[in-house]
């Protein structure tokens, strides 16, 4: 029998059977597990954003989004609507995805319910390099974007400077020395997402949710 | 002793030594090169890299030995690769759902295990020769060895690199950081200075 020329096809069919039901079986078990791995770790960043994080345990994360976010879509997408313990409103949370050095940069960018300044911003994923443009991922670069303006200078321009040494006016953010690539197409993207907000249809009537 | 039982366990004892210490996939064999470039800028995704590796090299050398003797000549390579594929993409799914951050950084370099040359050439240049537990053996010891010249990699690179160690920093937050060793061509340079230390300075075993 191992000689003849269907031994082989029945050797590889039966031994990727068994792999395959093998894979395929722990892709099922594990999916819900990855799924709640992926929202818990999105909602934390869209908890910093705002402003409200401190719980790192997916329980305790769940019970802050329920209490403070609600979920809400336009025709440009998916935003979040935050309010605080006694029900007021604190802002709008907007996704936004740019192009990276080496690829997309993706986030969620929180501003005030007037939409005139910035709460905060998180990114959730970026592939930038470790230790250069991967930085956007620390605190203090992230903590500068706390209160910085959203709307066109009048002398024109853009809304935020990325600058290559203390920053020192209003509209002024520490770019990172030695990513440069990673620290300008921010620079584009960000902006350029500042501006675009004024035509979120939650931004545009001036505030009221 | 019995005599027997002795000999079996010197051929272990000498069979995970050899991938371990006197044929070292790095310093030795120079492979598995890609992800020891690719990974080693922080000990703690080198360690989990490791262990998928360790963990996957060995399953794959014995369930290759295993089916040794029902494998067609002619699919045996497409066995093996399916073998190894299998074992993976299974540490893979593991790792994204009980080690989602450690999932992020390490990006597609899981998956890359399966186009590891160690594990393909431990299939065909040992288990397709020997018996599953030795096969076993084997790939636990070239699997050790990989991982411990990462890890020495992965040590001096986050060190010079982040000042930190794991994550916890070490060296004090004003002494100036190496960047390059955090990029690519530090890897170089901590890769040739390591094969070079193990060639030369450390003595080889009397042949």
């Amino acid at each position: 029998m191992r000689d003849s020329a269907v031994y082989p096809i029945v050797f590889m069919v039966l031994l990727s059977a068994v792999y395959g039901a093998a894979v395929s079986s722990v892709a099922v078990a594990t999916k819900g597990r990855v799924a709640a791995g992926e929202t818990a770790r999105l909602r934390s960043h869209v908890l910093a954003a705002f402003g409200l994080e401190g719980p790192t345990d997916p329980a305790a994360i769940d019970q802050v989004w329920n209490r403070s976010i609600e979920e809400r879509s336009d025709k440009r997408g998916r935003y979040y609507v935050a309010r605080n313990a006694d029900g007021k409103l604190l802002g709008y949370g907007f996704p936004f995805t740019g192009p990276g050095f080496w690829g997309p940069i993706s986030g969620v960018l929180a501003v005030d319910p007037q939409g005139t300044r910035i709460i905060g911003l998180s990114f959730t994923k970026h592939q930038e390099t470790p230790g250069l443009g991967g930085r956007i991922s620390e605190r203090w670069f992230q903590e500068q974007f706390r209160g910085k303006p959203i709307d066109v200078p009048a002398e024109g321009g853009v809304p935020l400077r990325f600058v290559y040494r203390t920053p020192g006016g209003p509209r002024e953010v520490e770019a990172i020395t030695g990513a440069t690539q990673t620290s300008s197409r921010l620079d584009k993207f960000l902006n350029s997402f500042l501006v675009g907000l004024k035509d979120r249809t939650v931004l545009r009537g001036g505030g009221g949710a | 002793m019995n005599p027997l039982l002795w000999m079996r366990r010197s051929l272990a004892v000498s069979t995970l030594r050899r991938g371990m210490w006197d044929d070292n996939p790095i310093y030795r064999q120079i492979l598995g090169i890609c992800s020891t470039l690719a990974v080693t800028n922080l000990l703690l995704n080198t360690l989990v890299m490791d262990v998928g590796l360790i963990v996957a090299t060995a399953l794959s050398s014995a369930t290759v030995s295993a089916l040794r003797h029902y494998t067609p000549k002619s699919v045996r390579m497409m066995a093996q690769v399916l073998i190894i594929a299998a074992y993976v993409i299974l540490i893979d799914l593991m790792i994204k759902a009980y080690l989602p951050d450690i999932s992020e950084a390490l990006g597609p370099y899981v998956g890359l295990i399966i186009t590891n040359c160690i594990i393909m050439g431990r299939a065909e240049a040992f288990a397709a020769k020997n018996g599953p537990w030795l096969s076993f053996l084997d790939g636990l010891g070239c699997g050790i060895g990989y991982s411990a010249i990462l890890l020495i990699i992965a040590f001096f690179r986050e060190l010079l690199g982040f000042g930190s160690l794991f994550g916890y920093p070490v060296l004090p937050a004003d002494m100036t950081r190496w960047t390059i060793m955090v990029m690519p061509p530090g890897a170089f340079f901590m890769l040739a200075l390591v094969i070079w230390f193990f060639r030369a300075v450390v003595p080889t075993r009397a042949q």
